[in-house]
């Protein structure tokens, strides 16, 4: 069976066949673990993919297909995520999460222009920053430190070319949120990186990891 | 007259192409006489494609798909 349509999956799914499982399994885990390794940390995130399977097996009857396949899957790990870090009392509040960077305030004068000019980093693309061992590790050090929601809409972004609609619908947070996440993410990597192009360290040592 | 505070706010709308035209105009215009958002802009986008690298989990194993489709078929059919 190679179930040719996302329909034919579904129906396969529904009918509880193996091999409709398993191909689901095949095409979507990897994304879906993904997602929640950056929403939950990896400590937990089989345990929120699992759950996720059985409650996707238990609402697929009812999968109005208004969305596909993958974004309902990923919109139900969100979902399993955030009930287990509330459950934990560790959901970041979306308030805060949107909330100005303070450094960033910090770095203009009164008129708003730079003050001082940001710092000229050393190297000039990607692959060159990322070069740098203590950067790489720093970086990843970093994305397991990003809040849950930030950290969640960064990978869906940014790693797996999830467009701003699709994270709204993923996330369940407007797309004027999914924008001012996105830019704080891309803000702290950026703060980290220039922290790290000045002092040779890293940025995360006195957070917690999620 | 937008400020470099505006265009550290903007950047990701800019970048993702949900800036208006006169926005980018002012945008545009704002670059061409700022060397420190120039700057500021350029290394945004090398933060960007240094996220675009960031993080990993690997495919599961046939071993993982396997139970998980046995768990799976045991909760469908009770
Ligand atoms: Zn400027």
């Amino acid at each position: 069976m190679t179930f040719e349509t996302e329909d034919a999956l579904i129906e396969g799914m529904i009918d509880g066949q193996n091999d409709a499982f398993r191909t689901a399994i095949s095409r979507y885990q990897t994304s879906m673990k993904f997602l929640a390794i950056s929403l939950v940390g990896e400590k937990i995130a089989d345990e929120v993919v699992q759950e996720t399977w059985m409650s996707a097996l238990n609402a697929i009857d009812r999968f109005e297909r208004r969305s596909s396949l993958k974004t309902w899957l990923l919109r139900i790990v969100a979902n399993e995520g955030k009930t287990r870090l509330r459950k934990e009392n560790r959901l970041s509040s979306l308030d805060a999460l949107l909330e100005a960077d303070p450094h960033f305030t910090t770095r203009f004068d009164s008129t708003g222009h730079w003050s001082p000019l940001p710092f000229q980093w050393d190297e000039d693309s990607p692959d060159d920053l990322l070069t740098r061992d203590e950067l790489k590790l720093c970086m990843d050090e970093l994305i397991t430190v990003l809040p849950d929601l930030q950290a969640a809409t960064l990978n869906l972004r940014e790693r797996q070319g999830h467009s701003l609609k699709e994270i709204c619908n993923i996330l369940e947070v407007s797309e004027s949120n999914v924008r001012v996440l996105l830019h704080r993410a891309r803000l702290r990597l950026f703060r980290c990186i220039e922290h790290f192009q000045q002092t040779g360290e890293c940025c995360t040592s006195m957070e917690n990891k999620k | 007259m937008i400020t470099c505070r505006d265009i550290c706010d903007r950047a990701t709308d800019h970048l993702d192409g949900n800036a208006s035209l006169s926005q980018r105009i002012a945008l545009r215009f704002h670059l061409l006489i700022c060397k420190g958002c120039r700057r500021f802009v350029h290394q945004f986008q090398l933060t960007i494609g240094v996220a675009s690298s960031l993080g990993s989990t690997g495919d599961p194993t046939d071993e993982e798909i396997d139970s998980l489709v046995e768990r799976l078929v045991r909760v469908r059919n009770q």
